[in-house]
Parts: C-alpha cells; structure tokens; sequence
C-alpha cells in the first residue's frame, strides 16, 4: 500500500461529497436533543444560604477556645455542617415532612441526590441547593431541610448541655449542703469559743491560703466539669468507636507540658496575687498550651477516624480533651494538697483557739468558693441548654425559583449540533475511508498502472441538478437515501 | 437511478459528455502506435459500471468521424447493444450455431457509417461459443467489412468470456466506474485479461462526478456553442 496523503482538496472533496451524510446526522442529534429536551421533565432549585460561625461562648467555655478567624477551622467546620445537612436524620425527617403526599415516597439516598451544598469560597457562608419537579416544592424542602437542620443542631447542643447541667447541679446541690454545714460549724465555734474575729496574725495567714484555696476550689470544680463533659460525651457515643485512640506523642508532650504549668501556676499562687505578671504570664501560656493541645487532638481524630459520621467526632473529640483536662486537673490537685500542707504546719504554730477558727473560717471559705464557682457554671449550662445555637444563621430563605435549571434546552442544542457535525464528520471520513474505490486518474495509475484513454462524466448528476439549489438538492438525496432504506 | 440507456453521442452532440466521448475517441487512436488498431473489446471488471452505454456511445463518435464501424455485442449473457439501437436480437449466436453468414444479420443502426452485429439469442454455453475457432472466423470477417470492429464483452471478473476473447482483438479498454469499484476488483480484472495474453490500451473512468466549478465551465461552453 501506498502512504495515504491527506490533501485539503481531497478532505473538501470528502466533505462536499458526504454532505447528506453531514447534514443527516447534525439534523437527527439536533431535533433528537430537542424532542428529549421538552420530554424530560423540568427540574427546580431553590437555594438557601446559612452562616457558620466558629463556635464561641457558653456552650463550649470548658476549654478554651481555638483561635478564632482559622480558615482551616472554617473549613472544617462549614464540611461538619454539609455532613450534618447530608445526614440521614435530618434528610429522613424531611422526606417524611415534605414527601409524604407522592406516590412514590424517595429514598434517602435518592433524595440525598437532590441535596447540594456548597461552601462560598473564602467566607463562612454555605450554600444549600435542592432539586425538585416544581418550584414551589423546591422551595419547601429547601426551608424544611434548614429547619430540621437546625432543629437537630439545637438537640445536639442541648443533649450535651443537659448532661453537664444534671451532673453539675448534683455537684451543686451536694456543695449547698457543704456551705451551710462548714457555716453552721463556724458560727457554732465562734459561739462556743466566744471568738467574734480571728486575731491579727491569724488574719493575715488566713488571707495567705486564701488565694490557694481559691485555686483549690477551682480545680475542684474544674475537675467536676471536665467529669461532666466526658460522662456526657460517653453517653452519647455510646459503647461505638471506642477503638480510636488520639494519643500520640505530641499530645502527650503537651498533656504533660499543661501539667507543668498548672503546678508552676499553684506554686506562685501560694505567694502572688492574680495581677502579678509572672501568674500573668504563666496563665497566658497555659491558655495557650490548651489551645495547641485541642487543635491537635482534633487533627487526630480527623487523621485517624475520617469516615465517622462528623457529630461523631465532635463528640469523639471533646471525650478526648476531657480525658486530659481531667488528667491536668488531678496533677493540679496534688500540688494544691501539698502547698495546703505547707500551710498547715504555718497555722500549727498558732494557739489552739486560733488554730480551731481558722480550719473551721477556711472551710466555709472554700464551700463558699466552690458553691460560687459551680453555681456560675450550672448557670451557664441552663441557659446554654435553653438557647438557640448561633453558630448557624440563616442569610436567605429559600424562594421558589422562577425557573427550571434542567433541562438546559439551549445549551443541550448547542452542544448536539456541534456533536452532530463532529459524529457526522467523523462518518463520513471513515466510510469514505473504509469505502475506498477508484475515482480519479491518479487512482487507477496508482493501482493498476494503466492510462486513462476518457473520463465520462455522470449522466444522472449532469442532467438533473446542477443549475438547482443546494438545498432542494440535499432534500432530493435525503428522499432518494430514505427511499433506499424503506 | 434507473440506467438510461441513451446514445447521447448521437442525441445531443453538442453535450459535454459527447464532448468526452469524442476525447476519448481521440485517445483509442493514439493508444497503439506500434500496429494495427483494428478490433477493439470493452469489458469491465465487475457489473453494473456503464460498459455497454459507454461501448455504443465510443462507436458512434468513432463513425461520426467517418470510420466505418460495426459494433458486434459479445455479452452472450446479458445483451443489450440490440436495446440500445433498437433492433432485432439476431446475431452471433445464430451465426455460431445456425451457420448463418455474417453479412446476412449485420444491421444497419440508422447511424451513417455504424453498423451492428446484436448478440443473438442467449446460449447455455457462453464462454465455449466465444472460444470457438469459427468466433475467431467471424472476427476476421468483420474486420474485411469495417475500419473498426468494436466488441462489448462481459464484466471480466465474473465470468471468463471475456479473457476467452482477450487474445483475439488488438486492445482491450477497461471500464471501470468511478467511485463503486474497489481497487482490488480492477486489479483482479488486469490481472485476468494479461493473463489471456490480452494488450490492455487503458481505462475509461465512467460516472466521473463533476466537480461545480467544472460543471459550469461546461455547460457555459456547451450552452454559448447552442445559442450561436
């Protein structure tokens, strides 16, 4: 065989020859992309948008929070929400809301289909889109879904909240008993003794275990805060995903890091007021520590437990962090007991009358202290239970849209006619090439190496259409191409 | 696109297409320069590419240019030159088997200098009439009567009649449609027709499409010469 040469008078030639063929085929896939553009039945969207916020405030006060304005938490925290949306809770209860009148009652993974979100690039907003036959149920599933959506939201929240308030308002009400006995034991020894005041050096040592007996009070209810939390979280995870252990070395460096400073903290404690910069500084870098630890924990969590279900993981995280505050708590807790021994030998010293006032003064001090302290907490968890979360607004509502988004009839068009010339294009080269026949001189010097003595041209295209249009001439072929075919 | 069988050579001279003819006319002249052109055989290598059309219309534009030709229809299966010019089907057969004299069933075509010899009632024995010594006999007779013996034969790949009478006439063209026959099919007929010891002139190309800008170009010229 000869190397076959692509000349541009022969691809015209090609082209001009299969024309009907061309033609054919753009006109079938266009009037094809037109009938199954008005058969297929239109399809609705209506969007809503919600903010997310980084989570502040009440609801999760027991740790420090991350640093605010971290667009990988934003992130995070937007895919958290998506998931949640997605979730089959909350897409179930919307079926039932919304669906329950059709004939055909969807799935959730059909429904699920119909569900888009989608985060708007660098803001804290999330875009929700839902597909539906008409517009306006569109719309209402778009506004069911962000209600249930929110609905579930709040009975997380509150779920979690409710624990914590239980356990502390146990705590609370067994620290009111403590108050009062500690107090009716003072009054009685102040009776008993006839002492009014404790005496001027007995004042000033108390005033000296004060401050350590604040810190022992607030690592008490820190402790039962953190105990609150993890009771809470356990209940919810329920014995699942029990296996995933976030313990690595980086977070036991900083486990271990956190203890240092809460000790370095008590032990200044014992000798400095709350503005001294040293209490200052070392307050600031167990912040920060926390904070470093939370962030690690939730990136471990995330590495080694990716496909839980996101609330999973929240929760999975906060058990996590619980562990170690009550791990840090209890380390604390040690250093306090020691420095309120070392004051105890101080008060030794004192005469026995003295000695008495002042155990009795500083266990009312420090029931006080406590019963403050866990009262400002239940607090918060009340009023977190009973509040609404705003971590997530809802910007737009959603309307019913005005019109369908499938099916896109211009474009569909669009893209089958140039289909259409491409496909018909493309036939017409490979009959033509599979249909290789002797046309030209060229051709039968080419094959058969013999003169062409005459060319007779075509009797049926010279008498009939030559001096006629194109057009009637292609609809004449396509008749006598159809006639054929029949 | 049912064949219409026309001498358009004789009908409409002035056409483009007579005007090819009489081209090609030019062209078998000067194919064999070396002898004697005097028996000339058209075949093809398959059917249904326009031979016996193209056959007839060759021996009118050779007898308008004033050579005495007769046209002997060899195509003992499928005759059709007796169609074309309207005549009885009388002819070699019945010299072959009924020992007829040639001169008796030549007919005159109504043509001025073209004479025709149909093929005759169709045989069950085609190819071995064709071979015969008397076939031969009739060849030479015919040339004493005429400057040019032109001979339709049948498509060569499908049956041998043709290479049978390859040997006997000084050149063969091969009609060969453009655009329907595969390369391998006319190959397969040259192939054949050098075998049988035949001299192939060339190829006439029929059914040539025209292309637009050609196509004006001759019906101007065509049209203009009219109109004069």
């Amino acid at each position: 065989m000869d190397e076959t040469t692509l000349d541009l008078r022969d691809i015209i030639k090609t082209l001009k020859k299969k024309r009907k063929l061309i033609i054919g085929t753009f006109l079938l896939f266009v009037s094809l992309a037109v009938v199954v553009s008005f058969l297929i039945p239109p399809t609705y969207e209506a969007e809503t948008a919600i903010r997310v916020k980084q989570p502040k405030g009440l609801a999760s006060s027991l740790l420090s929070d991350l640093p605010t304005g971290n667009p990988m938490g934003t992130k995070q925290l937007m895919s958290t929400y998506a998931e949640i949306i997605k979730s089959r809770t909350v897409v179930q209860e919307v079926i039932d809301k919304t669906q329950a009148d059709k004939n055909e009652i969807p799935t959730y993974e059909n429904m699920l289909k119909r569900i888009t979100t989608q985060p708007v690039k660098d803001t804290e907003i999330l875009n929700v889109k839902i597909q539906a036959g008409s517009p306006e149920e569109a719309q209402l599933v778009a506004n069911t879904l962000i209600e249930v959506f929110l609905g579930r939201m709040t009975a997380l929240v509150r779920g979690e909240q409710s624990t914590v308030k239980e356990f502390i308002g146990q705590r609370l009400k067994d620290s009111k008993a403590e108050l009062e006995q500690a107090e009716a034991i003072l009054q009685k020894y102040k009776e008993e003794q006839k002492v009014v005041d404790p005496s001027q050096e007995s004042k000033a040592l108390l005033d000296k275990v004060a401050g350590i007996d604040k810190l022992a009070a607030e690592n008490r209810v820190a402790l039962a805060a953190s105990q609150a939390k993890l009771a809470s979280t356990r209940q919810q995870l329920g014995s699942q995903h029990q296996g995933v252990v976030a313990d690595n070395a980086l977070i036991q460096q900083y486990k271990a890091k956190l203890t240092e400073l809460e000790i370095e903290l008590v032990s200044l404690s014992a000798n400095y007021t709350d503005q001294h910069p040293q209490v200052v500084a070392i307050q600031a870098a167990i912040k920060e520590t926390k904070a470093m630890l939370a962030a690690e924990i939730g990136r471990v969590v995330n590495a080694e437990a990716p496909s839980i279900n996101p609330i999973y993981q929240g929760l999975l995280q906060s058990q996590i962090q619980a562990q170690a505050e009550i791990a840090v708590a209890g380390a604390q807790k040690q250093a306090i007991d020691q420095i309120i021994q070392e004051g105890s030998q101080e008060v030794a010293k004192l005469p026995a009358k003295e000695q008495g006032l002042i155990k009795v003064a500083r266990d009312a001090n420090v029931a006080q202290e406590i019963y403050i302290m866990l009262a400002k907490r239940y607090e918060e968890a009340r009023i977190s239970e009973v509040m609404e979360p705003t971590d997530v607004q809802i910007i737009d509502k959603a309307i019913a849209p005005e019109n369908p988004i499938k099916p896109k009839k211009v474009l569909n068009v669009v893209i089958a006619a140039i289909l259409g010339l491409f496909v018909g294009t493309g036939i017409a080269f490979f009959t033509e090439y599979i249909n290789k026949t002797i046309r030209t001189a060229e051709d039968v010097k080419q094959y058969l190496d013999l003169p062409v003595i005459g060319s007779i041209p075509d009797f049926d295209s010279d008498t009939s259409s030559h001096n006629t249009s194109w057009v009637t001439r292609a609809t004449e072929l396509f008749k006598t191409k159809t006639g054929h075919k029949a | 696109m049912a064949q219409k069988r026309q001498l358009i050579v004789h009908e409409d001279a002035k056409s483009p297409i007579a005007e090819a003819y009489r081209t090609m006319r030019t062209n078998i002249q000067f194919a064999k320069v070396d002898s004697d052109l005097r028996v000339i055989m058209f075949t093809s290598a398959g059917p249904g590419e326009g031979k016996s059309t193209t056959t007839a219309n060759t021996a009118v534009a050779m007898a308008q240019a004033g050579k005495k030709v007769i046209i002997v229809d060899c195509d003992l299966r499928k005759p059709v030159q007796h169609k074309i010019f309207g005549k009885r089907n009388r002819g070699v057969t019945n010299i072959l088997v009924e020992d007829r004299s040639v001169a008796d069933l030549i007919q005159e075509t109504g043509i001025d200098n073209l004479q025709m010899l149909p093929s005759g009632p169709i045989p069950p024995n085609p190819s071995e009439l064709l071979g015969s010594a008397k076939m031969r006999d009739i060849i030479d007779c015919l040339k004493g009567l005429a400057d040019i013996v032109i001979i339709d034969a049948p498509p060569t790949v499908a049956v041998t009649d043709a290479c049978v009478l390859a040997a006997s006439v000084d050149g063969i063209l091969l009609v060969l449609g453009a655009g329907e026959i595969r390369p391998e099919m006319a190959q397969k007929a040259k192939e054949l027709l050098l075998k049988a010891n035949g001299h192939i002139l060339g190829v006439i190309l029929n059914k040539v499409e025209i292309e637009e800008e050609h196509a004006y170009y001759y019906y101007y010229y065509g049209n203009e010469k009219k109109t004069k």
